[in-house]
């Protein structure tokens, strides 16, 4: 199945289709964008190697209710994996921030946003912003964003049936 | 719109946010005496301020749904420029000097929190967060301020409310 292509040319053509189709695709610009920096944080506070996941959890547990879900997760998991976490967090935030500004594997990235987005929730960062971003990380796995914009449309034509360019 | 445009109109807004300059003075790095976190939206933030004629609770309250999800900006903004201050709606309770049977209250004020060089600005006070003391807004010093752990916060904020 092929997918429009975002041009100017379809601005101009179809208005109000190439407006939903560019604010989608800004969304998942300035998303990736977020993302990107997110993940130079990570690395230049090498979370990955460092106690660093370990000081930002335990601060983070000293500012929530001690007795509610996210503390338990806290206190249950990230805390005894911090490294696996710090890990996991460092791989998850790149993959993200690659695949929604390369528009590869899109559908995947925002399906991965998702799940991060959860996790900062759990992790007792939760807010209604959260929501937000969730909200948009799911437009990117419902539409075809990666073929109106980015790689996945290219690599679909090379690797037709993927699963992983749809 | 010409595609050139199209292509520096992202690249011109980051250029933008680059370019505003960071505040010439180095942060205050903590420990803090009082330590409020300026991106916890959710949080209810209670300062005790005692002072040898003045005992004052001062309640920040969590921020509505809106400003919390402001708060996205704020994360990326960050990347570009530090947050310098933030604002939170505010309720000032004058209490009796050994209980919180509260003398008076006044509601719908604002603090700002600065937080570059870790000062809260009260209507009628300044608390410093790196010792804690609690000064008029002409400088003299009233007294001490301690923020109220997570947990007991928001059960004084509720008694405190809940007080005739």
């Amino acid at each position: 199945m092929t997918h429009e292509r975002f041009s100017l040319q379809l601005l101009k053509t179809s208005p109000g289709k190439g407006l939903g189709m560019g604010f989608v695709l800004f969304l998942r610009y300035f998303y990736a964008l977020f993302y990107t920096f997110a993940a130079i944080n990570k690395i230049q506070q090498n979370y990955m190697f460092s106690d660093y996941p370990l000081q930002v959890f335990t601060k983070q547990l000293a500012q929530i209710d001690q007795n509610g879900i996210m503390a338990a997760y806290i206190k249950g998991f990230l805390i005894p994996n911090y490294h696996f976490v710090g890990i996991v967090v460092t791989l998850v935030w790149s993959a993200v921030a690659i695949g929604l500004m390369l528009g590869l594997c899109t559908r995947w990235a925002g399906a991965l946003a998702i799940f991060a987005t959860i996790n900062i929730g759990l992790g007792g960062f939760y807010d209604a912003s959260l929501i937000v971003l969730g909200l948009i990380a799911l437009l990117f796995v419902v539409l075809p964003t990666g073929h109106w914009s980015g790689m996945d449309r290219k690599m679909l034509a090379k690797y037709p049936g993927s699963i992983w360019f749809r | 719109m010409s595609p050139r445009t199209y292509r520096i109109g992202p690249l011109a807004l980051l250029a933008m946010l680059a370019a505003c300059a960071k505040p010439t003075t180095p942060q205050v790095q903590g420990p803090l005496a009082v330590d409020i976190p300026e991106l916890c939206t959710v949080c209810v933030e209670v300062l005790r301020c005692d002072g040898s004629e003045r005992h004052t609770f001062y309640v920040m309250d969590e921020k509505g749904a809106w400003a919390q999800v402001v708060t996205i900006w704020d994360y990326f903004a960050q990347f570009f420029r530090p947050k310098t201050e933030d604002f939170r709606s505010l309720t000032m309770y004058e209490v009796a000097a050994d209980t919180v049977a509260v003398k008076s209250r006044t509601a719908g004020l604002e603090a700002r929190l600065d937080v570059w060089n870790r000062r809260i600005e009260l209507p009628d006070s300044v608390v410093e967060q790196k010792s804690g003391q609690w000064a008029a807004r002409d400088g003299s010093v009233i007294g001490q301020c301690a923020v109220l752990p997570r947990g007991p916060d928001r059960e004084m904020a509720k008694l405190l409310e809940e007080s005739p």
